[in-house]
């Protein structure tokens, strides 16, 4: 793949850049897809959701090995013989909590399947951990100070902008693999890098920062997430393909996908994108720029290809945002079900048992909630009114409690719904996990320096 | 309209806080999405669900509106302990608001932009075709704004009791039950003997879940929260005057009026309650509630004369049940669905949600017509009457409120009977506190097209029949006449359980 390497070459008038992965879990044939057909120079995925390099950060203390991406072998097997022979370079964030073992890790799979001279950086630096532990840092959610989570903080990181990828990338890396990156940058990255933008070049960061915020959540883009029969209708759905960005010069985007592939590029499933977790569309904070994107123009401009231009920026903020992550009790979950006439009624008094069976001292959780799924389970009970009792019903019973036994104990008593309440009742299942919550605060960027390590095959 | 037939939409999270987007399928419609869906409106849509302020962004380059709602996520993904922790389906939520429909925003003419719903036209209600009237009767709160009776959080089951067998003569012949359904269009009957259930069908193709249309029988449930609003003392007095809570209709006719006339339907005014004229004061009555005009029913009842001294004589007249709501509206500080909710809906363990329909959106409740309840609940609101008012020794009603709702305050004479063809079919001797009397004494809620509760209390009986009657000009020569018809059965089901 190092004789691929584009070092040296006149920039070139477009840049293609395709998501292999909208999230941690995600399919991985449409990756292979894109990185066989030719039509792509970059292939980035984006794997790291608020919380899951908190509970990366966990598996790591149990194992220093661990720490990254689960899905990071089967991805990387699958993905990098097809991008080595056409000479596809890969950004991700599955470095997750321990990029270096990632690394290591995807230097291993590319010896074994004979990827001779492949060039891997990581990229770490995000980990924050010591700077926040004890300081005097102010937590934008709750307002509390961060010594008030004294002992349950589990992990600290910053979301890195793109310079140090960038850098990564200068030194002719073909794999850049990360922790903790704000999520547009793993795009936004390969464009400054090939097309040589300056990083304060705030218009230009902008557009790049639109093409990765378009492009990250993958399959979103092209159709997935969209689809409700009568009103908004997609093509081969179940053969979805993942998006194309073509970006050029100026920072103008074409969002686009291989002809074969399921799915849609239209300007509406681009809009539902546009506005994705976006709350201000004019102020939408990243650590390279804060980026408006109220004035941004989509236009189709052919089968499956759609025009965004218009993104403006304003110079990034002094602030790195890092998400605390820190534990906060336990969540016991229980589900049952009744069927038939009556099952609503049935599955009520099954709540209103195990509610009471709660309400004893030491046992009662700090909250607890009783959903009748089908009936009322995710909008509560005024909009979800006069809609009719279905056929079956079936009752969930979740509560956070303090301590582990607590919730065990929940999980216990929808279990003992058995043959201790309501006739019928069945299917039990049940769930016990940590709750791993996250809070933000801002450290100031020169309190935050990243660092390169390079692999080679 | 549902707000999914413009637009479209996709909810992001982040923390506690929620971005839902709203994009117009037409450009065309951005200025209308704007007009009518504003920050507070989104806010009361998630009233419960979202405790935050509701932020709104414009995207007119998109035809693209962004809510932002904080507090809406149950403490945030991490913490949050309901099975859409991330709220992602809050976009579907979104687009089942209701929206007024958009002028069309002209430009050539309209595509198809997705399948539609036709319902029958609503100011025709009273009007319809045999073949709407089932489909019709079923789907009220989608003609009408309507606000919900929420079902108990604890139903009570009712209790079955043996297989009522019967047959019934009447004018036209000898009957067996299945064929007394067909013969008269019903929906819906439920026999209730000393508590226990003795037959419960559905016709038409009625589902136990429906709220069918109520119509004139819920002047009988509203009158029955009179009482409770009695012995709450929400109301001193049924001789208060009516202008004393509704000071809306001081200068009026109805100056004179107390309450107790307009719960015996003895005002006085001058009101014409003929169905069939198109330009009938209770056919403009319907026209402002189809038109969901605010104050439109009151600008009517303003505009009445006197025809008679108040409590001198007896005269049908649905306005004055309407305003009957409106006493009690501001009575009881809370809207009357709220009330009769917390008064019987919830109490009784009522099974399903019932609604009372508005006079405009967000508006009054219609005290005197088609709210709808679903068939078991009609039932477990008249085993409410025969246990006098008392649930598990709890007393809703004041003490011998019953007896008085049941006693004769006007008795027919010819006169009567001449100008209410169905108070000579219906065998009916007189009028109550909004309940009609029998000639064997039974209380009795009517309603348009064979609505009908009959509650017997000597005979711990009750009969609830739920009627799509066709209208006189759709009935052929020769055809039965279906209010007697009810008569005749009901009297033979009260033989057959004895």
């Amino acid at each position: 793949m190092g004789s691929t390497s584009r070092q040296g070459r006149a920039q070139p008038r477009v840049v293609r850049l395709g998501a292999g992965a909208g999230f941690a879990r995600d399919r991985i044939d449409p990756a292979v897809e894109l990185a066989a057909s030719g039509r792509v120079d970059y292939l980035v995925f984006e794997c790291l959701a608020e919380r899951t390099i908190a509970l990366a950060q966990l598996e790591r203390r149990r194992d220093p090995l661990l720490g990254y991406d689960p899905m990071l072998e089967p991805r990387m097997r699958a993905v990098l013989p097809p991008a080595a022979a056409n000479g596809v370079k890969i950004v991700t964030n599955m470095g997750a909590a321990n990029p270096a073992a990632a690394g290591e890790l995807t230097a291993a799979i590319a010896g074994d399947l004979g990827l001779r001279g492949l060039k891997i950086a990581v990229v770490q630096g995000d980990d924050v951990l010591d700077a926040v532990l004890g300081s005097d840092l102010i937590l934008l959610e709750s307002g509390a100070h961060v010594r008030e989570l004294d002992g349950r903080i589990v992990a600290a990181n910053a979301y890195l902008g793109a310079e140090a990828i960038c850098r990564a990338l200068a030194g002719g890396a073909d794999v850049v693999i990360c922790g903790r990156v704000a999520d547009p940058a793993l795009f936004l990255a390969p464009l400054a890098h090939e097309f040589g933008w300056r990083l304060d070049d705030w218009d230009r960061m902008a557009r790049g920062t639109l093409a990765g915020h378009m492009l990250e959540c993958a399959g979103q883009v092209t159709g997935g997430y969209f689809a409700d029969p009568g009103y908004k209708d997609v093509p081969g759905l179940h053969r979805l393909g993942f998006p194309i960005g073509e970006v050029d010069a100026e920072g103008g985007l074409v969002v686009t996908k291989l002809p074969q592939s399921g799915g849609a590029v239209t300007p509406a499933t681009c809009k539902e994108q546009l506005l994705y977790e976006i709350h201000d569309p004019a102020r939408y904070y990243q650590p390279d720029v804060i980026a408006d994107f109220s004035g941004v123009r989509i236009a189709q401009a052919g089968p499956d290809r759609v025009r965004l231009e218009g993104a403006r920026g304003a110079p990034r903020p002094d602030t790195l945002k890092v998400s605390v992550a820190y534990r906060d009790g336990y969540i016991g979950e229980g589900q049952i079900s009744y069927a038939g006439s009556g099952s609503a009624c049935r599955a009520r008094l099954a709540g209103d048992i195990v509610r009471q069976r709660l309400a004893r001292p030491g046992v009662a959780p700090d909250e607890i909630r009783i959903d009748l799924v089908g009936i009322d389970a995710l909008h509560a009970d005024r909009l979800s009114a006069g809609h009719g009792e279905p056929y079956e019903t079936r009752l969930r019973v979740a509560a956070r409690t303090r301590d582990r036994a607590h919730a065990e104990a929940l999980a216990r008593e929808v279990e003992s719904l058995y043959t201790n309440g309501p006739a019928g009742g069945g299917g039990v299942t049940l769930a016990v996990r940590e709750v791993i919550a996250v809070q933000s605060v801002l450290l100031p960027r020169e309190r935050v320096s990243a660092a390169i390590t390079r692999y080679e095959v | 309209m549902k707000l999914r037939r413009l637009a479209h939409s996709r909810t992001g999270d982040k923390g506690n806080t929620s971005n839902i987007s709203l994009i117009a399928y037409d450009p065309a419609h951005y200025g209308h999405l704007c007009r009518h869906v504003t920050a507070e409106r989104v806010q009361a849509h998630f009233a419960g669900l979202a405790h935050g302020r509701v932020a709104r962004y414009e995207l007119p380059e998109l035809g693209a509106l962004n809510f932002v709602l904080e507090q809406a996520l149950g403490g945030g993904v991490t913490r949050s302990l309901a099975l859409d922790a991330h709220g992602k389906s809050l976009s579907s939520a979104l687009l089942d608001m209701e929206i007024e429909p958009p002028a069309d925003a002209g430009g050539g003419p309209a595509t198809v932009a997705a399948p539609e719903n036709h319902l029958p036209r609503a100011e025709d209600f009273l009007l319809w075709p045999p073949s709407l009237q089932p489909y019709g009767y079923r789907i009220v709160d989608r003609l009408f704004s309507s606000r919900p009776v929420p079902r108990s959080p604890r139903p009570r089951p009712l209790r079955y009791g043996p297989r009522l067998d019967v047959r019934y003569t009447c004018a036209s012949g000898t009957f067996t039950l299945p064929e007394f359904m067909d013969r008269n269009a019903l929906a819906g009957l439920l026999v209730l003997k000393d508590g226990r259930v003795a037959g419960e069908y559905y016709g038409l193709g009625l589902r136990e879940s429906d709220r069918w249309s109520t119509m004139s029988t819920v002047k009988s449930l509203t009158a029955t929260l009179v009482g409770a609003a009695l012995h709450d003392g929400a109301i001193a007095s049924l001789d208060d005057p009516v202008v004393r809570y509704v000071p809306a209709l001081a200068g009026s006719a109805y100056e004179a009026v107390a309450v107790r006339h307009l719960l015996t339907m003895s005002s006085g005014l001058a009101w014409n309650e003929d169905y069939a004229d198109r330009h009938s004061d209770v056919n403009r009555y319907s026209k402002s509630l189809a038109d969901k005009v605010p104050g439109g029913v009151f600008e009517l009842l303003r505009g009445l004369g006197r025809a008679h001294a108040p409590g001198a004589r007896w005269h049908y007249n649905t306005g004055d049940t309407f305003l009957l709501g409106a006493v009690l509206r501001a009575a009881v500080g809370m809207p009357l669905a709220d009330y009769l909710h917390r008064k019987v809906w919830a109490p009784c363990g009522m099974e399903f949600d019932a609604f009372y329909t508005l006079e405009s959106d967000g508006g009054l409740e219609i005290g005197g017509s088609r709210a709808g309840v679903a068939l078991r609940d009609f039932g477990r609101f008249a085993a409410f009457v025969l246990d006098d008012g008392v649930i598990d020794g709890h007393r809703v009603l004041p003490p011998g409120w019953n007896d008085a709702a049941n006693a004769m305050h006007f008795r027919f004479g010819d006169e009567d009977r001449d100008a209410m063809p169905q108070i000579r079919s219906g065998a009916l001797a007189g009028y109550g506190y909004s309940w009609w009397i029998g000639e064997d004494g039974a209380m009795i809620a009517v309603g348009f097209a064979g609505q009908r509760i009959y509650i017997n209390r000597a005979e711990r009986l009750a009969v609830v029949t739920l009627g799509a009657f066709p209208q006189a000009r759709y009935c052929g020569p020769g055809d039965h006449d279906r209010v007697a018809e009810v008569v005749a059965f009901t009297e033979a089901v009260k033989q057959a359980l004895r």
